[in-house]
């Protein structure tokens, strides 16, 4: 799982990478004489978009700012999120509530709104989105977080680490955080999905990534008018963000049992 | 030591194959030949089994040697990982080669199972009463309405006060006991010709443990039910059985009459467990500078009980310790009156005894345990712990304090975290110094509770329960304590390695000058370990002193209800 996970996210970097060396085309001027060519068509592997630019070109540079509009989201997401899901579950009492009130309150605002409010204030581009995309995806994060930590606080391990006078930090540090860890990742590699989702949505609005950068979601977008005639548009696109988010996932299942010490079992365990 | 019964006739009758007594037809179970595949690897190596209509037979064993699997077996309810072949042959159903379909009918109506903790084999979510009346609807058919009837009638049956009542309430609701009397309510409802009970009264206070044990008794012999009783425990198995067969590796080493096998057992394995489940016998372990114990006379509340010497400072000296917990919360902003943890306990250990605390669960003995070790602070009175109060203490004197006193925790699984490697777990205590210090440290504390030096990099799940419990010892010990706490260190563990862990905690604790605070539910452990008891009842020290004086002559009732609830080996084989 971890290795069909780590091929699909490796070639999607390979491909980021690669666009800032070589692209077949170059992705952004246009050409209006190509417009709407199907795929093996003077040497366009998919064909062009609506405005004449090669469509394999347009998919590996989008994938540039997809992956940094997900990554720089998620990071933002764990930053702002973990200490404040980590702090609620270990203080408790009136801390957590004022925290979790706090997460319900973010959680009620719709995401896209934030994003748009964001947008309007900062002006509109891929930096407002995911630093807009990061904060709202922070209280889900701040949840998980605090209910992991409530289990790892009842355990006799943590009991433990105060009989042996370690301190809340330290508890934080060795006992909490390696064991949520693997809620984390999986956490992550859903949220990775949702901001990638995120980016199409808000391209599609006006307020993700300018054109004329490209991005999977504006690609969506600028192919909808010709979801008729030309369907082929929105499915590269498409693949692309749903295969991403896949391997992502697999990725994130499978770091979760990777970094588990339990489920390295000895071989010819008794399975009872 | 206590000797078992006498050695009736010595080594006659019943191969060590069979069960020889009723191999009629008409046997409830028949089992010939059972083997156990996962993969390659062969769990149950052959057993023959043979239980008459209403027979009592008990199956003992360490974990591991196949006993669970066998019963397993016998309901059809192995992991579809795991192979079985052979014949089991179960109230006339070929229980190995009929499907799941026909299984699912006879389960119950056949035979029915009481697991080992209550908790986990009710539905949360769902009345007793409904869950009763779930199993009689199953088989028998019939009205809702009536079989809400026949639950309370169940209900009543195995005793539990006010059955109407208890019908209508959730599992969390009702104490442990009646919790498993629920669990063998269910198992009778449609009254099996065989039940089966895997350790069912291992999770339970002994008093409790003992009236449980007498319901199933009765039940069975007044319905002529066959019962398989599978038990770590000796003197349960003992008082419940007729006859008993004994596994290791999986197979049956040696099965006979109850008396025959545990009076005057064969098998080397079967000796093994007899020595390993300890006699209930006080021991006398080398006073470790504590002398005669002025022990005043019973004093069930106020005054305090002296376990120390007189004329010398008390190590551990707690003075009308109270603990209460906030009650419920009723509605958004009311409570309920606080809970009493701890209702006033007065008590002085010397340096160097090593004290038992008894009771029941709920009677305090975590509570005091936590604030002796400065986990928690007491809602009125003082505990002074070598000399210092962790509830006044400032930082430094509370982390001189905590590295004076270490804990050893019950379940040597969860209080190990699984996600740190050995040498990492029992260096956690160690703070401040440097590392090649810690690292000489930690693998000489690790070899000294006798782990192997590779322990040092592995992590917990890779070692048997009490290899854990060594873990956790080790980190116990690696501050080099004055006091070691121990709550309940052996009783998640395995019989036949209980013995070598308590013989770990006595040698360490001579060796290392160790004041030793044992607590314990079970008499015959604390009696193993300790020299002085605290006996512990609704947050009262009902009794305290010498641990023979208590057990042979206890003074408060509640004592002597603790000390004859106790299963004995010698008794039950008296009465067998």
């Amino acid at each position: 799982m971890v290795r069909s996970g780590a091929v699909i996210v490796g070639l999607v970097l390979a491909c980021a990478l690669l666009s800032l060396l070589w692209t077949p085309f170059d992705p952004l001027p246009t050409d209006a004489a190509a417009r709407l060519l199907g795929p093996l068509t003077d040497g366009h592997l998919l064909g062009t978009d609506p405005y004449g630019r090669d469509v394999v070109s347009l998919l590996m540079y989008g994938s540039r700012i997809t992956l940094l509009v997900g990554l720089a989201a998620v990071a933002i997401a764990l930053v702002v999120g973990v200490p404040a899901g980590i702090g609620a579950g270990m203080a408790g009492g009136w801390v957590d509530q004022v925290v979790m009130r706090a997460t319900d309150v973010a959680l009620a605002f719709p995401a896209l709104l934030l994003v748009i409010v964001f947008g309007a204030a900062f002006g509109a581009g891929a930096t407002t989105a995911v630093l807009a995309l990061g904060i709202a995806a922070a209280p889900s994060f701040a949840r998980v977080a605090r209910s992991g930590t409530l289990q790892v606080m009842a355990r006799e391990y943590v009991t433990a680490a105060r009989a042996a006078n370690r301190g809340p930090l330290w508890i934080a540090r060795r006992h909490v955080l390696p064991n949520i860890g693997g809620l984390l990742v999986v956490q992550s590699s859903v949220a990775f999905s949702i901001a990638v989702l995120a980016e199409a949505a808000l391209s599609y609005l006006g307020f993700g990534t300018r054109p004329p950068t490209p991005s999977w979601g504006r690609m969506l977008q600028e192919g909808q008018s010709h979801i008729y005639d030309h369907p082929l548009l929105v499915l590269w696109p498409g693949c692309a963000i749903a295969v991403t988010v896949l391997g992502l996932n697999l990725l994130g299942d499978g770091l979760r049992d990777r970094f588990d010490p339990r489920s390295r079992a000895p071989e010819g365990t008794a399975a009872l | 030591m206590r000797t078992f019964g006498a050695s009736t006739g010595g080594a006659s009758s019943g191969a060590a194959s069979s069960g020889a007594a009723n191999t009629t037809a008409a046997s409830t179970v028949e089992v010939r030949d059972l083997r156990v595949h996962a993969g390659a690897r062969e769990l149950v190596r052959g057993v023959d089994l043979t239980i008459a209509p209403g027979e009592r037979v008990g199956l003992i064993g360490g974990s591991g040697s196949g006993k669970s699997l066998t019963a397993y077996a016998l309901m059809g309810l192995l992991d579809d990982e795991l192979h079985a072949t052979g014949s089991v042959t179960v109230g006339g159903v070929d229980v190995l080669r009929a499907g799941e379909r026909t299984m699912s009918r006879t389960r119950g109506r056949v035979a029915s199972v009481v697991f080992q903790e209550p908790m986990t084999a009710l539905n949360p979510l769902m009345t007793v009463g409904a869950q009763v009346a779930e199993a009689v609807l199953w088989h028998g058919g019939g009205s809702r309405a009536a079989a809400r009837r026949r639950a309370v009638e169940l209900l009543d049956l195995v005793r539990l006060p006010d059955p109407a009542g208890a019908a209508r309430s959730f599992p969390h609701q009702l104490s442990g006991g009646q919790r498993q009397r629920v669990v063998i309510a269910i198992a009778l409802a449609n009254d099996p010709a065989l039940l089966i009970c895997d350790e069912p009264t291992t999770a339970l206070d002994v008093t409790v443990q003992a009236r449980v044990l007498e319901l199933v008794a009765e039940l069975v012999r007044a319905r002529d039910t066959a019962l398989l009783f599978i038990s770590h425990d000796l003197a349960v198995v003992g008082a419940m059985a007729d006859r008993v067969a004994v596994m290791h590796d999986g197979r049956v080493v040696e099965t006979g009459p109850v008396r025959e096998v545990l009076g005057a057992p064969r098998h080397e394995h079967t000796r093994a467990l007899l020595a390993a489940s300890g006699t209930g016998g006080p021991r006398t372990r080398p006073a470790a500078g504590v002398g005669h114990s002025a022990l005043e006379p019973a004093a069930p509340d106020a005054r305090p009980v002296f376990l120390a010497e007189d004329g010398t400072t008390p190590l551990i000296r707690a003075r009308d310790l109270r603990r209460d917990y906030p009650g419920r919360r009723t509605g958004l902003l009311g409570r309920s009156a606080p809970v009493a943890g701890l209702r006033g306990v007065s008590f002085d250990i010397a340096e160097g005894a090593a004290v038992g605390l008894v009771g029941e669960s709920g009677s305090g003995k975590s509570t005091l345990l936590r604030l002796i070790a400065g986990l928690d602070t007491a809602t009125a009175g003082s505990v002074e712990v070598a000399g210092c109060d962790p509830a006044t203490a400032d930082r430094a004197a509370l982390r001189r304090l905590r590295g004076d006193v270490s804990v050893v925790f019950q379940d040597p699984a969860g209080s190990l975290d699984p996600r740190m490697t050995v040498a990492q777990i029992v260096a956690e205590p160690l703070h401040g110094l440097p590392r090649a210090e810690t690292a000489d440290r930690v693998r000489e504390v690790v070899a000294s509770v006798g782990l192997p030096p590779d322990a040092l990099e592995r992590h917990p799940h890779r070692f048997s329960g009490g290899q854990r419990q060594r873990i956790s010892i080790a980190r116990a010990l690696v501050t080099r304590p004055r006091i070691l706490v121990a709550d309940e260190p052996v009783s998640a563990l395995d019989v036949s390695v209980r013995g070598q862990v308590l013989d770990l905690i006595t040698d360490l604790a001579g060796s290392h000058d160790l004041t030793l605070l044992f607590i314990a539910h079970d008499l015959g452990v604390v009696a193993q370990v300790c020299d002085r008891v605290l006996v512990l009842a609704d947050g009262r020290i009902v009794e305290g002193g010498p641990v023979g004086d208590v057990y042979d002559r206890p003074r408060h009732p509640f004592t002597a209800e603790l000390v004859a609830a106790t299963p004995r080996l010698a008794d039950a084989l008296r009465q067998a």
